[in-house]
């Protein structure tokens, strides 16, 4: 049995409000999510808060929020997951329900029969969150939102900005393929949070021209709904804008084709770059098979698994996937991510700056570098005294390439 | 039927009989016939009685204890003997009726005897507790006290069936209820000549019956000797943090009427707040099968802004639950300490539930008040013990001690020492009866510890792994380190030994019914630790099995043997504990990260006092020994300072007078570096001294245990850990030599190095279980971890790697052949690229780590510790 349940229970009566499961895992039975309810609950009784249990295998971890609703987090089979994994999962979910519905609303609930019913807007995106490995994009576990390089950014920033400002809106971006190629500055400021959410957002709808969704900013406006519309402008290439009640969505439909007509080409390169998602003047060594690149600071990531245009399947694809998020989450989440405790006696800080692992398959190697993080996913055929000096130079060609932002 | 004996009578029979076959002449005289006819009937009978006497005492077994705890009484009734599968079947009967047929002595009687119970003494031989002074008996108050044996006379017909104790009651006289109104009236009613039939019924007993064990310790108080506070101070202190310890039952819901009635055992007894939560953990325990198909391991709480770690045990339908808080013991730690505990519970009594239903509740108070105490950090109230920088609970689980290297020669005395008590050649001490009769014991193997360091040992390792888990448990190691432990003795029965289960053992082999018991006796700082086998070849012991005086004097001869005038063992332990010029010298993180500050820059300006001649030359500021440097190094990075530059010229002036000098910081070179060399010759003068000794036999390798440390030109030893959790032991710097490079820093360094081998290693059980099935895809080989140290300025760093590489890849690499090529593979991505510079070479320390986990084993693995300085 190897998946991943969410449920969510309201906080006062224990009542389940919904249940998602991914993974091949048989449905839970009401009396075990209520077990799973009432211990929870009789912690809290006694003044404590149960917040996470594992076994072997399995690993449970409970969030109360707002004292309204109770999520549970059950995965269950291989594969080690830590506690703050599943944590961060649950606080994801949770804003994105308040992305889709509202704080106000949540925090409230009067009916949760009615409450049930109009909560299912949420499973999509929900469902995507549960999905991890299946995902193209690495942004739920980075926390970073995934973009694409493309020397013609700059280029396209000006349309987007005239654009942008036509819908009366400061909040506007680009996406190819799911990825950020540019965004307005009010964009960037949105914590990491919502830019991970809407990336994640993006996934979760259905192919279509346009629309017109409403949705609360979980950290700038949870209670205030703003829109967001969405057009496509090709295939794969999108444009955002989240605006207030004007303009409508057949108005700035209609403006599309005055703004992005002369752009059709540079959009059709920058479509190109995918699955690569970087530009060609950046070179990076034969045996890379995948990485990932985040800045911490900006909250910009830029991943790639099929860095040569090699035309892999998508089962190879998804190995590179697998095992890059599996680096990721050993590395991260609980050597490099930890808490740094800083000693007050002394004067340096003690971190962790590097660490590779070597796998039977494949290997890998981390390094952190100020506010830039590399993960890179070599074969096996690298030698292991080569990684870290060509992680370094991969670094450098990309934070140093004047044409492309990270 | 029973015949009166007196005990006198008895011990001449067996004396006797043993002997008679060797007195022949004697046997001439037909007055000895007759004698010894009598003897041998005296025997038969003598024989009887033991049989009675021990299928009385597997009864009593059989019926099992009772607690008698003002909290937490446990009423056994005929349900819960049904619920409790685990425990041994028990009779119906909550107490046993013993019926015993007396021919009274009305001889003694006078007639003036007014009471019962003079009546009863007279006749036979038992006096009954008498609650008053015999005048108000009729008072309500004591009409209904049952009639208590007080005690037993000796010589009189009960003393001799050995069937009444003191505690048993008498019920039923000639089987009509007695109690004290008609006690008299009975009594006179009995007809002389007539054997009178008396009922006894055991009471609920206090205490261990089956087994008999001693822990003597100073001052007869576990708490006070090893930690300096009572039992209640401990206690005290450790409700106020959120720690506990429970056994919990699962009740069945119908029976609410007692609240505390899931609780069998729990501590500390002032702990509130975690107690109340004691339906989570069950529900948690016992429900999350039905969830995830399995029990639970551990949990997470938050309690009064604490985070809690919480950590179980199932046994059947019960649970172990341990609970401390987060902020002092990790979670990994607490589950070192919950095995441990387990394990020892299990060894001791062979059951975690009979541990807890037969143990005495004194003991495990004191036991877990220790643990706990050394678990969660508190302040011993005694000299406090050193600051270990390295948080060795986190690595080493409790069945692990530190070993100590002794040489050689040293290390066979105490070998021919040991082997001397293992022959068991005491002939001379024995007492004749004994000398042609089997033995009582026979040592199975012994070991010898010296303060807290395990110096020999004949044991095999699963038996070490035990005598280690339980010295480590009671803190009895931490007492013999700081004090002589002269009044330490401790016997134990190792049941779990005792009573193998059939099952695991290969088909067809009958193990022998042999019971195993722990000695250890302590003398001086020296604990001697014996394991002794009673069945197989020796003499089977039954019932309560008590220490041979003559072994505990045998074992304190052997360890005053120790302490001859040829043999100065304490000595020489002390010579290896604290003579670090010998071992692999360790560095301190302080003198390789300077603080360039102006102020301290004149500082160690004006330290550099002692000029650097090459004889007196100190070793590097690393204390490392090392081979000629490489200069190439030095002269590329341009020294801001003049005085460093003179150094650079002095040093480059050594080089000159051949390959083999400990150059002074030869390493590579750079401000800091040499700043730190003149920080470090004027702060531990003794390395100078030392390094007078190692400069003329330039030794190029440290061995640690026969391994050899490989080193090359420059590196920094900060700390190593050979681990060998097969046969527990471990080997580390001695404190002494850790205390030398003590600092800040140094603990900072040496605390991420622990944790980082404790996730490494966590993740490497994770992933190489055979039960994983993603395995093919993400086997993990190597795993290291670069820590970078930088101080403000970025000016002075190093860096430290630790690394861990699982055991197949061992194979591929051909580990044993190409130590320098592996090196070179794994730590040349360090020189090759970045800050660092090219000519750098890297020296590298590989220590076997041995890790046998239960379901595979697992070849040794490396670990490798690291340092490298850098500009």
């Amino acid at each position: 049995m190897d998946g991943l349940y969410l449920i969510c229970v309201t906080s006062g009566s224990g009542l389940p409000v919904f249940t998602r499961s991914v993974g091949n895992v048989k449905q839970l039975p009401f009396p075990v999510i209520g077990s799973l309810n009432a211990v929870h609950m009789f912690a809290a009784n006694h003044e404590a808060e149960l917040k996470s249990t594992a076994t072997e295998d399995a690993r449970i971890v409970w969030k109360e929020f707002h004292d309204s609703l109770v999520l549970i987090a059950v995965h269950c089979g291989n594969g080690r997951v830590v506690d703050c994994e599943l944590e961060r999962l649950l606080d994801r979910t949770w804003a994105a329900m308040v992305l889709l519905y509202g704080l106000e609303e949540l925090r409230q609930i009067r009916n949760v029969e009615r409450f049930k019913r109009e909560i299912k807007v949420c499973h999509p995106l929900i469902d995507t969150l549960l999905r991890r490995v299946e995902l193209p994009v690495f942004s739920d576990v980075t926390g970073a939102v995934e973009g694409v390089l493309a020397s013609e950014a700059t280029a396209l920033q000006n349309f987007l900005e005239a654009f942008v400002e036509a819908a009366d809106t400061p909040y506007g971006c680009l996406l190819s393929h799911g990825r950020l190629v540019g965004a307005t500055a009010k964009w960037w400021d949105l914590s990491a949070t919502e830019l991970v959410l809407l990336s994640l957002l993006g996934l979760s709808f259905s192919p279509c021209s346009c629309r017109d969704v409403p949705i609360y900013l979980p950290d700038k406006s949870p209670t205030v709904p703003h829109r967001l519309m969405t057009f496509k402008l090709m295939a794969h290439v999108e444009v955002w804008v989240i605006c207030g009640p004007t303009p409508s969505l057949s108005q700035l439909e209609m403006e599309i084709a005055r703004f992005w007509v002369a752009a059709v080409d540079t959009l059709h390169q920058v479509r190109q770059i995918h699955p690569r998602n970087f530009p060609a003047s950046i070179d990076v060594d034969n045996n890379i098979l995948g990485f990932i690149l985040i800045n911490a600071a900006t909250h910009h990531s830029v991943t790639s698994v099929d860095v040569r245009r090699e035309g892999k399947d998508s089962g190879e694809l998804r190995g590179r996937r697998e095992a890059l998020r599996e680096f990721y989450g050993s590395v991260w989440d609980s050597q490099m991510g930890g808490p740094v405790t800083e000693e007050a006696s002394t004067d340096v800080k003690h971190t962790i700056t590097d660490s590779y692992t070597v796998y039977s398959s494949h290997k890998c190697y981390a390094h952190i570098c100020g506010n830039y993080q590399i993960f890179v996913l070599f074969s096996s055929k690298i030698p292991t005294y080569a990684m870290r000096n060509v992680c370094k130079k991969t670094l450098d060609a990309f934070v140093k390439d004047k044409s492309v932002m990270i | 039927m029973l015949q009166s004996q007196s005990p006198d009578d008895r011990e001449n029979a067996a004396h006797h009989w043993l002997h008679c076959h060797e007195d022949e002449e004697q046997l001439a005289s037909s007055n000895e016939l007759r004698k010894k006819t009598k003897e041998i009937q005296k025997l038969l009978t003598e024989r009887n009685q033991k049989l009675r006497q021990e299928t009385k005492d597997s009864n009593d077994h059989d019926n099992g204890l009772e607690r008698l705890s003002v909290h937490m009484e446990r009423p056994r009734g005929e349900g819960e003997n049904k619920t409790n599968a685990m425990s041994r079947p028990r009779t119906d009967r909550d107490r046993q009726f013993k019926q015993i047929t007396f021919k009274p002595n009305y001889r003694s009687l006078t007639g003036n005897e007014s009471s019962g119970v003079e009546i009863c003494k007279k006749l036979f031989g038992i006096t009954i507790f008498e609650y008053s002074n015999g005048k108000s008996r009729l008072s309500n108050m004591t009409k209904d006290r049952k009639l208590v044996v007080q005690g037993v006379l000796e010589g009189s017909e009960s003393h001799a069936s050995g069937k009444i104790h003191r505690g048993d009651m008498l019920v039923r006289i000639n089987d009509v209820s007695v109690s004290w109104l008609n006690f008299t009236k009975l009594l006179c009613s009995l007809k002389k000549r007539e054997r009178v039939k008396l009922t006894f019924q055991s009471p609920r007993i206090v205490g261990p019956k089956s087994s008999y064990s001693v822990l003597q310790v100073p001052e007869a108080d576990l708490c006070l000797a090893v930690l300096g506070k009572r039992l209640s101070h401990i206690q005290s202190e450790l409700s106020q943090l959120n720690c506990a310890a429970m056994f919990l039952t699962l009740v069945p819901s119908e029976a609410e009427s007692n609240e505390m009635e899931d609780i069998i055992y729990a501590f500390p007894p002032g702990e509130e707040r975690l107690l109340s939560l004691r339906g989570l953990f069950i529900t948690l325990s016992s429900s999350l099968v039905d969830v995830v198909g399995q029990p639970a391991a551990c949990s997470r709480l938050e309690v009064n802004n604490g985070t809690v770690n919480v950590v179980y045990r199932q046994c059947g339908k019960d649970v172990f639950v341990l609970a401390m808080p987060e902020d002092r013991i990790s979670l990994g730690a607490l589950s070192n300490v919950m095995d441990g505990l387990y394990s020892l519970l299990v060894l001791l009594h062979s059951d975690l539930k009979r541990a807890f239903n037969e143990c005495e509740r004194t003991w495990l108070d004191k036991l877990l008040a220790v643990v706990f105490h050394q678990s969660l950090g508190l302040q011993s109230a005694l000299a406090p013990l050193p600051l270990l920088p390295l948080s060795e609970t986190a690595i080493t689980p409790c069945h692990v001690v530190k070993s100590l290297q002794l040489s050689s020669e040293n290390k066979l005395i105490c070998d021919e020492i040991l082997s001397e008590t293992e022959s068991m050649d005491f002939d001379d001490y024995l007492e004749q009866k004994d000398l042609f009769a089997r033995r009582k014991y026979t040592v199975n193997g012994t070991c010898l510890f010296y303060k807290d360091y395990l110096v020999c040992s004949h044991l095999a390792e699963d038996l070490q792994r035990d005598v280690n888990l339980y010295l480590n448990c009671h803190g009895l190691l931490i007492l013999s380190s700081r004090q002589h432990v002269d009044q330490v003795m401790v016997w134990q029965e190792l049941k779990s030994r005792s009573e193998q289960d059939v099952t695991s053992l290969p088909a067809g082999y009958q193990p022998c019914d042999s019971r195993f018991f722990l000695m250890v006796i302590g003398v001086r700082n020296y604990y001697l630790c014996v394991v002794l086998e009673a069945g197989s070849c020796s003499a089977r012991v039954e019932g309560q099995a008590r220490p041979l005086s003559l072994m505990l004097d045998q074992g304190r001869a052997t360890l005053s043997q120790l302490e001859t005038r040829e043999v100065h063992m304490a000595a020489c332990c002390e010579d290896s504990l604290t003579n670090t010029a010998s071992s692999v010298s360790l560095a301190c993180a302080d003198h390789l990260v300077t603080v360039t500050t102006p102020r301290n820059r004149s500082a160690s300006r004006g330290a550099h006092r002692p000029p650097l001649t090459p004889t007196k030359s100190t070793d590097n500021a690393y204390r490392g020994r090392s081979k000629s440097r490489d200069r190439l190094a030095a002269e590329e990075d341009k020294a801001d300072d003049s005085s460093n530059t003179s150094v650079m010229r002095r040093q480059g002036s050594k080089l000159s007078y051949g390959s083999n000098d400990s150059a002074g910081s030869g390493s590579s070179a750079g401000p800091p570096k040499s700043k730190s060399s003149r920080m470090s010759s004027a702060a531990d003068v003794s390395s100078i001294t030392r390094s007078l000794s190692v400069m003329q036999i330039e030794m190029p390798h440290d061995f640690v245990r026969g391994e050899r440390l490989s080193r090359g030109r420059e590196n920094t030893l900060f700390t190593y850990v050979h681990l060998d959790f097969g046969e527990g032991v471990l080997i580390s710097p001695t404190d002494t030599e850790l205390k030398e490079v003590h600092s800040a820093l140094q603990a900072d360094v040496l605390h991420h190095f622990c944790q980082a081998c404790e996730n490494m290693r966590s993740q490497f059980i994770a992933k190489v279980s055979p039960g994983n099935l993603s395995l093919a895809l993400l086997c993990v080989l190597f795993l290291l971890l670069f820590f970078e140290c930088l101080n403000e300025d970025n000016k002075g760093h190093f860096c430290s790697v630790c690394f861990l590489m699982a055991p197949g890849a061992s194979d591929k690499i051909k580990l044993k052949k190409n130590i320098l090529k592996l090196t070179a593979d794994t730590m040349t991505p360090f020189i090759h690229a970045g800050p660092f510079s090219i000519q750098q070479s890297f020296q590298i320390h590989i220590i076997p780590f041995c890790n046998l986990t239960k379901e595979i084993q697992l070849k040794p693995s490396e670990m490798v510790t690291y340092c490298q300085r850098a500009k």
